[in-house]
């Protein structure tokens, strides 16, 4: 495989991913202000849309409007870190290597991306929210279906997937890390009256945010516990949007594209079995100290496995 | 022609001094055409929009598009190139001379470029004038005495004939560089084939289906030698060529490796492509890449599409390139009009298909001609392509006129020109008007020439200048174009 494909598999892989996230986030975020507890106010709303979506507001008197974040994030063109810049990019990725893909797959991107392109901007501000969001979400799952049906499951697969679970784990750990900080905030501003009930709604959006309700609720009687839900989010290795099970998914499609038999330490094979078995053996108490410090050591591991990917297999 | 209010024919006319493919003078509609027309006709205009939108959809959603760029749009729009359902017809006998005659042109022409590049015998002998050759910008210098394995300049030719009034194929232009649009022949009868599958049955068409390993196994004749099984790329421009579509689907439907510039390198003058486990050789190259950017140390020293060093590597014989460089001073529009005494020269046959008369304005007797009759002729430059800067003198103002023959005074060797050629018409369906008009067409052919073989794509691309009274067919210039269908009589 030419360096120049591994690279737009991984990138495409990546993208897809991180405009599912973000679709999900936005839509259930938003949703959830709709019937809120009453402390649960719009801009508080707004600003963690804007904080996941990347959205700097540069002037902190002139606010944003509803209709402008939301736009920002979803629509708009000129922000790299919008839904459709996400789409775009996955499929200009994977433009460049339709040749090494199935039809059904590249159809499959193609028709997500002229979906957003397409997308009436006033209808989305008005009334089209959660269809866009919801649609964004299942043109996600067809293209990962379409991958796994329709392509051999060699290194062209893993690469894929190697940025798919990579940027999962990511999106993860971000979206944990802002909700962390959310419920931070609420406890501070509320001082001493009870924020349990607004805790609780912020940790089901979280969960919802990374379809992960139901399961949670499979695995763990209620009520709401933040040691059972980063329990189960970080280290459960069984449930696909577990930060260790993504880890764990890197490894193995690492495993799959590598020829090397033997591991020496400074290997990216050795480095990424080392990480995965960090994330396998972690009990919850070591962490629970310091979340906020894990969330960002974990980020900057991912970084680092990305960097490694880059070196080891995209040197263009 | 039937008459009805729903008939989509209803408002078809016939021109006296046109000549339209599907009609005969007398109105009546080819036998090799019957079968198909009486099912356009008995579908209503709902019918036809609603097949006409399915198949629009069928090409957005593979992503058959090309992208058109502008000052104001840097990321490009996307356009479906257009696409008629109604199909050109070409009966089997008429089809099979015009096959001889692509291919006997195309020998010619290899042989004329290989002649060039080494003996130089036709331009010691005077056949073709030599300041004509050493001028064209697309002479290469770099190619002397390079001989490319089989003797192959020319693998890929597309040479576009059109029907002119009095029913005869001519031959057009020659595309002997990177004739594009072979994508299109195979999904237009994808298309086709989705959307009125019905009509084939009562129709015997030829197939298309093989030209990608065709094209494989010609590419694999003309490897270095020592190789059981030669690895062979195609090597494209990047996701922003206009072209890109059927660089990858020319990729993918090969099976091979779809390369850019910067995936490859030279080394010890061998091509080596970047892979993840390391540097693969690389055998043959079928590059969509102009030859001025094939190679920024022989060629234009800016070029980031290209490679550095695959000149050397070529001259030493470790890799080929399809096709050669310098094969653009054969498809020379002035260089044309020699191309009957090039095939008399080296075959010592007679053209099969007619050349269109042509006149070079740096002859002294043609320049004066053309000077004094511009309104009734075409005037084209000699070296562009994709029906650029075609100027058509019915169609010109005085002042237009003027400034044409001051630019032909300035730079002569730069023009041509020709008699206006009554292009043919056929049926096609126009949107706006919800009914069949008759509209110019031309078509284009693919001819491959590899080690000792020769092979010609069953059809071609059958353009059509979707604008009305428009002559010129290309899609950069508001062309559709239609299925081709060879069908045996």
């Amino acid at each position: 495989m030419l360096s120049r494909v591994a690279n737009s598999l991984y990138w495409m892989g990546r993208y897809v991913e991180r405009s599912e996230h973000l679709a999900r986030y936005l839509n259930v975020q938003y949703f959830s202000t709709l019937d809120a507890p009453m402390s649960q106010n719009k801009h508080f709303v707004l600003k963690s849309i804007m904080n996941m979506g990347g959205i700097v507001d540069k002037d902190e008197d002139k606010k944003l409007s509803e209709e402008e974040v939301l736009f920002k994030v979803a629509l708009d063109k000129e922000n790299p870190y919008s839904i459709i810049s996400f789409v775009r990019a996955g499929r200009e990725n994977t433009r460049s290597i339709r040749s090494s893909i199935s039809a059904e797959l590249w159809e499959s991107i193609n028709k997500y991306y002229h979906f957003m392109e397409n997308y009436p901007i006033d209808v989305f501000q008005t009334r089209g929210l959660y269809d866009l969001c919801f649609r964004a979400i299942r043109y996600c799952a067809v293209i990962r279906a379409n991958m796994y049906d329709t392509l051999i499951h060699d290194n062209v697969y893993a690469m894929m997937n190697l940025g798919i679970h990579l940027e999962r784990a990511v999106q993860i750990t971000r979206i944990l890390s802002s909700k962390l900080y959310d419920i931070f905030s609420i406890n501070m501003a509320l001082k001493d009256q009870n924020a349990k009930p607004i805790e609780n709604y912020q940790w089901t959006i979280t969960l919802k945010a990374l379809e992960a309700f139901d399961m949670y609720h499979r695995f763990y009687n209620p009520p709401l516990r933040q040691k059972h839900i980063c329990e189960f989010l970080i280290i459960n290795p069984n449930f696909p949007r577990s930060i260790a099970f993504n880890v764990n998914e890197v490894k193995n499609y690492v495993n799959d594209i590598s020829l090397q038999k033997t591991r020496s330490p400074d290997s990216l094979e050795f480095f990424i079995e080392k990480n995965a078995s960090y994330y396998k053996f972690l009990d919850y108490s070591e962490i629970s100290d310091d979340l906020q410090k894990f969330l960002g050591e974990t980020l900057e591991n991912m970084y680092k496995i990305n960097e490694r990917i880059q070196q080891g297999y995209m040197q263009l | 022609m039937q008459d009805s209010s729903t008939n989509v024919f209803a408002s078809y006319v016939t021109s006296d001094h046109l000549f339209d493919e599907v009609v005969n003078s007398k109105g009546q509609v080819h036998d090799y055409y019957q079968n198909i027309y009486e099912h356009f006709q008995s579908l209503e205009v709902a019918d036809l929009k609603l097949l006409n939108e399915y198949a629009k959809l069928s090409f957005l959603n593979q992503g058959i598009t090309y992208a058109v760029y502008s000052k104001n749009n840097k990321q490009g729009t996307e356009r479906i190139f257009p696409f008629d359902l109604f199909p050109r017809i070409i009966p089997a006998e008429e089809w099979d001379k015009l096959h001889e005659g692509v291919i006997q042109r195309n020998i010619a022409l290899n042989e004329f470029v290989k002649d060039v590049y080494t003996d130089k015998k036709i331009l010691k002998d005077k056949v073709v004038p030599s300041e004509l050759i050493f001028s064209s910008a697309n002479y290469c210098e770099d190619m002397n005495s390079i001989m490319p394995v089989g003797g192959v300049f020319c693998h890929i030719c597309g040479t576009d004939v059109i029907k002119h009034t009095d029913g005869e194929f001519y031959v057009l232009e020659d595309n002997l560089r990177c004739p594009s649009g072979v994508s299109y022949v195979l999904s237009n009868r994808v298309t086709m084939k989705r959307t009125l599958s019905n009509i084939f049955q009562y129709n015997h068409v030829r197939t298309v289906a093989e030209y990608p390993q065709e094209l494989l196994s010609m590419l694999q004749s003309v490897a270095p030698e020592a190789e059981d099984q030669p690895h062979c790329v195609v090597l494209t421009p990047g996701v922003y060529n206009s072209a890109y579509y059927e660089h990858s689907f020319l990729a993918q439907t090969m099976g091979i490796d779809l390369v850019e510039g910067s995936d490859l390198f030279v080394e010890n003058n061998f091509l080596y492509m970047k892979t993840i486990y390391g540097p693969k050789k690389i055998d043959v190259v079928y590059r969509r890449v102009d030859d001025d950017f094939l190679d920024p140390l022989a060629f234009n020293s800016e070029s980031v599409l290209g490679v550095a060093g695959i000149m050397s590597a070529y001259r030493a014989g470790n890799v080929t390139i399809v096709n050669a460089p310098g094969t653009g001073i054969s498809d020379d529009k002035a260089v044309y009009r020699y191309v009957p005494d090039i095939i008399k020269y080296y075959l010592n046959e007679e053209p099969i298909i007619k050349n269109v008369p042509t006149y070079l304005c740096e002859r002294e007797d043609d320049r004066k001609y053309v000077l004094e009759n511009v309104a009734n002729l075409v005037v084209k430059p000699v070296d562009q392509s994709g029906g650029y800067g075609v100027c058509i003198g019915t169609q010109l103002s005085k002042a237009e006129i003027a400034e044409l023959k001051d630019k032909i005074k300035d730079n002569p060797r730069e023009y041509i020109a020709q008699p206006i050629m009554g292009l043919s018409v056929h049926s096609t369906f126009i949107e706006d008007e919800n009914t069949f008009e008759p509209r110019h067409i031309d078509l284009r052919t693919f001819t491959l020439l590899g080690k000792n073989t020769q092979f010609v794509l069953q059809g071609g691309l059958s353009r059509v200048a979707l604008k009305r009274g428009s002559l010129i067919v290309n899609s950069s210039q508001g062309g559709g174009s239609k299925d081709t269908w060879i069908v045996e009589s």
